[in-house]
C-alpha cells in the first residue's frame, strides 16, 4: 500500500492538490488546518484536486473536499476541479453528487490542450477554468522538468506555523 | 518516586562501613575515604558491623576476609541476604588470591589488599561500587515506576475497553430484530465494526398496516465518536416516525422530505460529521419501493427474479454543504424479489477486486441469495473479521404468499 500523502503548489492563484496513494482519516485534520489556512489567507481563486496518484480516499477526506469547494465557492471562487483517472474515486464521487458541484475531468483531457472550451455555465465560469486547468498543465510540467517542486502538504503547514 | 537525582544524592550521603578487627587499617581506610569526601562508619568484628549495617543502611561496607569469630565470608554472605543492593568490597592479605576469588563469587562486588599498594585504588574501588549501586537501585526504581505506570494504563485502557463494550452492546440493542417479517417481506442484517463501536447503522421498521421504512446509514470515520452519531440519527428518525401516528406528519413517508429534514438537523447540531444515508418506504400491499439516497455508495442491489439491478441514485451526503440535491428513484419490488443494502465497506473485503469488480460479484450473490448468510459467507464475513472498514448490511426478502 501506498502511503497516502498530499502535496500542493500554486500559480497565479489557482491551488492544486495533489493526492498520493491510499488517503485516510488520519491525513483529514492535518489537510483541513491547511485548506482553511489556504482559504482564509484569501489568495485563492480556485482549487484543483488532483487524484490521478490516489489509490483510494476515505469518506472523511472527500467531505473535507466537498467543505472547501463550497468555503471557496461563497468566496467567489468557480467550482472547484477534480482531475482523476480512477473508476472507482469516480464512481464514488458521482455517487454523492460531486459532478454537481465540482468539474470533473479525467487526466487525459485535463493535461492535454482542450480542442474545445470547457462547458461551464458563463464566459466568466469558463474563463476561469481554463486558467485553472492551465495552471495545472504547467504546474505539472515544470514539476515533471524538476523545476518545480510540490510541497507536502504538511510541509507547509509547518513553515507557515513559524 | 525519588528522582535518578535524589538517588545519587541519596547514595552520596550514605556513609562507608568498615569491619576489620585491626585497629591500625581501620584507621589508614577512613583516612584515606574522608579524605575523599566520604562519611565513615567503623566494626571491629562481623556481629557489630552487621548491626551497624541495619541501622544506617551505608552505601558500601568494606569487610576483612580473615577476622576472629565471624568471618568475612560469612559477614558478606548476611550482607547479600539482608542488603542485596549494598556493594560489599572484600579487604583480603597479601596473596590470598583463591580467598578473594570465593569472596567474588559469593557476591562481593570487589577486593582490595592490605596494607594498601595505592590509596588510589582504594578510592576508586569505592568510588565504582557506589556508582554501580546507584545505577542499580536507579534501574529498580524505573523499573518499579513502569511498572506502576503500565498497571494504571492496563487499568485505564481495560476501564475504556469495557466502556466501548457496554456502548458496543448499546448499539447492537439499538439494531432492529434480525429476521424480522414486516408483511410479506423479511427483514436480516448484519453489522461488522471494524473496531469495537460502527459508523454503519441500519434500521427497518413498519410505518403502518400498508408501509414499512428501512435505512443504510454510514457516518464518516470509525469509532466512537462515529457511533455516538449514529445513536443520533436513530433518535432522530424515531422522532420523524412518532411524528405520523401524534401529528399525521408524514414525512417519514417521503425519502426525499426525510433526508431533508435529516440533513436540517445535523446540521443545527452543528457535528463535524457527514452522513451518507439510503433511505425507502416500501408499499407492503403491491411491492412498489420509493427511495431516496445522501450520496450512499453501493447503490442497492433489487433482484427480481434473475436479473439484479443497481438502484442508481446519487445525491449529496447529509451534514455536508453542498447545492446538489438528495437522489431519489422507485422501483418495483415483485414477491420474490430481493435487496440488499450495503455499506461501502463491504468493497473493501477483497483487495485484489476493483470495485466495479467486488460490485459485480454482489449482484451475482443478490440474484441467487435466499438469505443474507447466502451472501456474508461468500463474502468471509464472520464476527472475528479483521476489517479496514465498518460493514453493514440489510437483506429484504419479498417471499411469495399462496394466498
Amino acid at each position: 500500500m501506498i502511503l497516502g500523502h498530499v502535496t500542493h503548489a500554486a500559480r497565479e492563484g489557482v491551488h492544486v492538490l495533489r493526492y498520493f496513494g491510499t488517503v485516510n482519516y488520519t491525513l483529514a485534520p492535518g489537510l483541513q488546518r491547511f485548506l482553511t489556512h489556504l482559504i482564509h489567507g484569501g489568495s485563492v481563486s480556485g482549487l484543483v484536486f488532483d487524484l490521478t496518484a490516489a489509490v483510494s480516499l476515505d469518506s472523511t477526506n472527500l467531505g473535507l473536499m466537498a467543505r472547501a469547494n463550497e468555503e471557496v465557492h461563497d468566496l467567489g471562487a468557480a467550482n472547484s476541479v477534480i482531475i482523476s483517472n480512477n473508476e472507482d474515486i469516480d464512481v464514488v464521487l458521482r455517487s454523492m453528487g460531486f459532478d454537481q458541484t465540482f468539474d470533473l475531468f479525467p487526466a487525459s483531457n485535463a493535461l492535454a490542450e482542450p480542442a474545445e472550451p470547457v462547458a461551464a455555465t458563463s464566459p466568466s465560469a469558463t474563463e476561469l477554468h481554463h486558467t485553472m486547468l492551465d495552471a495545472h498543465r504547467a504546474l505539472c510540467r515544470l514539476s515533471e522538468a524538476g523545476r518545480l517542486e510540490f510541497e507536502p502538504v504538511f510541509a507547509c503547514l509547518e513553515r507557515d506555523s513559524h | 518516586m525519588l528522582s535518578a537525582f535524589e538517588v545519587d544524592r541519596m547514595n552520596d550521603d550514605a556513609p562507608v562501613l568498615i569491619i576489620d578487627d585491626e585497629d591500625a587499617v581501620r584507621g589508614v581506610f577512613r583516612r584515606v575515604l574522608e579524605r575523599a569526601g566520604w562519611s565513615v562508619l567503623e566494626a571491629p568484628d562481623g556481629e557489630s558491623g552487621l548491626s551497624l549495617c541495619r541501622q544506617h543502611a551505608p552505601g558500601l561496607v568494606l569487610v576483612d576476609l580473615r577476622m576472629p569469630g565471624m568471618g568475612g565470608l560469612e559477614v558478606l554472605t548476611r550482607i547479600v541476604e539482608e542488603h542485596a543492593e549494598t556493594p560489599v568490597i572484600m579487604i583480603t592479605g597479601q596473596g590470598t588470591m583463591a580467598d578473594a576469588v570465593e569472596a567474588l563469587r559469593g557476591g562481593a562486588w570487589d577486593f582490595v589488599s592490605k596494607p594498601l599498594p595505592d590509596n588510589e585504588i582504594l578510592r576508586h574501588a569505592v568510588r565504582r561500587g557506589l556508582e554501580r549501586s546507584a545505577l542499580l537501585r536507579q534501574n529498580r526504581i524505573y523499573g518499579d515506576s513502569l511498572r506502576a505506570t503500565n498497571q494504571r494504563l492496563s487499568a485505564a485502557l481495560a476501564e475504556l475497553h469495557s466502556d466501548e463494550q457496554g456502548a458496543r452492546q448499546l448499539q447492537f440493542q439499538l439494531l432492529p430484530e434480525d429476521n424480522l417479517r414486516l408483511g410479506a417481506f423479511r427483514c436480516e442484517r448484519r453489522l461488522f465494526p471494524s473496531q469495537l463501536l460502527s459508523g454503519d447503522f441500519l434500521d427497518y421498521f413498519s410505518l403502518n398496516d400498508r408501509y414499512a421504512g428501512f435505512y443504510l446509514a454510514d457516518v464518516a470515520g470509525h469509532g466512537a465518536a462515529s457511533a455516538f452519531v449514529t445513536a443520533i440519527l436513530t433518535t432522530l428518525v424515531a422522532k420523524y416516525r412518532q411524528a405520523l401516528p401524534l401529528r399525521g406528519d408524514e414525512t417519514i413517508l417521503h425519502p426525499q422530505q426525510l433526508l431533508k429534514g435529516l440533513d436540517a438537523d445535523l446540521k443545527a447540531l452543528g457535528l463535524p460529521k457527514h452522513v451518507t444515508m439510503f433511505y425507502a418506504v416500501v408499499d407492503l400491499e403491491i411491492g412498489h419501493l420509493v427511495y431516496g439516497n445522501a450520496g450512499a455508495f453501493p447503490f442497492p442491489f433489487l433482484s427480481n427474479g434473475e436479473e439484479t439491478v443497481q438502484l442508481e441514485s446519487s445525491g449529496r451526503p447529509l451534514n455536508l454543504p453542498g447545492r446538489a440535491p438528495f437522489g431519489a428513484g422507485e422501483a418495483t419490488f415483485a414477491p420474490g424479489g430481493r435487496l440488499l443494502l450495503a455499506s461501502d465497506g463491504v468493497l473493501e473485503l477483497s483487495p485484489k477486486r476493483t470495485h466495479r469488480e467486488s460490485r459485480e460479484q454482489l449482484s451475482h450473490w443478490v440474484s441467487r441469495a435466499q438469505s443474507l448468510s447466502d451472501i456474508t459467507q461468500p463474502l468471509g464475513l464472520a464476527d472475528s473479521t479483521s476489517l479496514s472498514d465498518d460493514v453493514a448490511l440489510l437483506f429484504l426478502h419479498h417471499e411469495e404468499t399462496n394466498s
